[in-house]
């Protein structure tokens, strides 16, 4: 408990945060990109086609771990937005503007790949069902996250602002999740859920999460990227940035 | 039903994309700051 109170004070401070965050930015990008290639040619070339679906069903290992991860970084960001709102903590700031473009990037490639998954598989590219419409709201509450902090001139205002915005619109994220059970959609309900059997093979499994851990890791490397780059441009007239840049 | 051609390799092409754009972006970003940085400080590389 002591060691996550000293992390996360310590993460707090831009100066350790700056030096410390780019040996993870290497280490992730190297095991997400060497976990990406290896699950998308297995997935591609080593995996059985669908009995139904035939080869169009690959589209799962980059629809399903983009679209996981796009809520994932919402609810982060909703976090985030909180721990600013309680302890005004400029890096829960720093975070959110880092993660909100990925967020929305994944979100509209997660859309993007759905409609041209639904083509071959439900005869149209897109229906106005629960789940392509949450998730399609989700995009909505990214671009409004983007637009909102860039309106707004005074940054802390801007942060709050979109703190808020982001706490409530966490609220579309069990929707998203429940839409396939709660009402009657195009899209099929999920394949792995907690305490019920997994309907899908082994053999197409596997793939499926070694590119979701690969896209988690590289994410997470582009999100520690962007934030050293908003910590360096807040503070560019600190002294410790003068002795960092010089030390190189 | 589906081919690789027509559905999967669209989406293939557009994923290596977005995560060559989203790397490599943010570390050009990071090094016309340090360079703006250097410039405006006057620090020395």
């Amino acid at each position: 408990m002591n060691w996550f109170r000293q992390t996360f004070h310590r993460m707090g401070s831009p100066p350790y945060f700056y030096r410390g965050a780019r040996k993870w930015i290497t280490g992730l990008y190297i095991v997400g990109l060497a976990l990406l290639v290896v699950g998308t040619i297995w997935g591609i070339g080593f995996t059985p086609a669908d009995r139904l679906q035939g080869d169009s069903f690959r589209i799962i290992y980059f629809h399903v771990p983009t679209a996981h991860l796009s809520q994932l970084i919402y609810i982060a960001v909703a976090v985030a937005g909180f721990v600013f709102l309680v302890w005004r903590m400029k890096m829960a700031d720093v975070f959110m503007v880092s993660a909100i473009w990925l967020g929305a990037w994944l979100t509209a490639f997660a859309l993007f790949s759905g409609i041209v998954w639904g083509i071959p598989t439900w005869g149209t590219g897109w229906v106005w069902d629960a789940r392509t419409t949450s998730v399609l709201v989700q995009l909505f509450l990214f671009i409004g996250l983007i637009a909102l902090r860039g309106a707004i001139p005074n940054s802390q205002r801007a942060a709050l602002a979109v703190s808020v915005l982001a706490i409530v619109g966490v609220l579309n994220i069990p929707i998203i999740k429940y839409s396939v059970d709660w009402f009657t959609t195009l899209h099929q309900p999920a394949s792995i859920q907690i305490g019920e059997p997994i309907a899908i093979d082994l053999a197409m499994l596997w793939p499926l999460l070694i590119n979701s851990l690969g896209l988690y890791a590289v994410a997470a490397g582009v999100i520690l990227s962007h934030m050293r780059i908003h910590v360096l441009r807040r503070e560019r007239d600190s002294e410790w940035v003068a002795k960092s840049l010089l030390t190189k | 039903m589906g081919g690789y051609a027509v559905y999967v390799w669209p989406v293939v092409g557009l994923a290596v994309l977005l995560v060559i754009g989203v790397t490599v972006i943010p570390s050009l970003l990071h090094r016309r700051l340090i360079k703006e940085i250097r410039e405006t400080r006057d620090l020395a590389a």
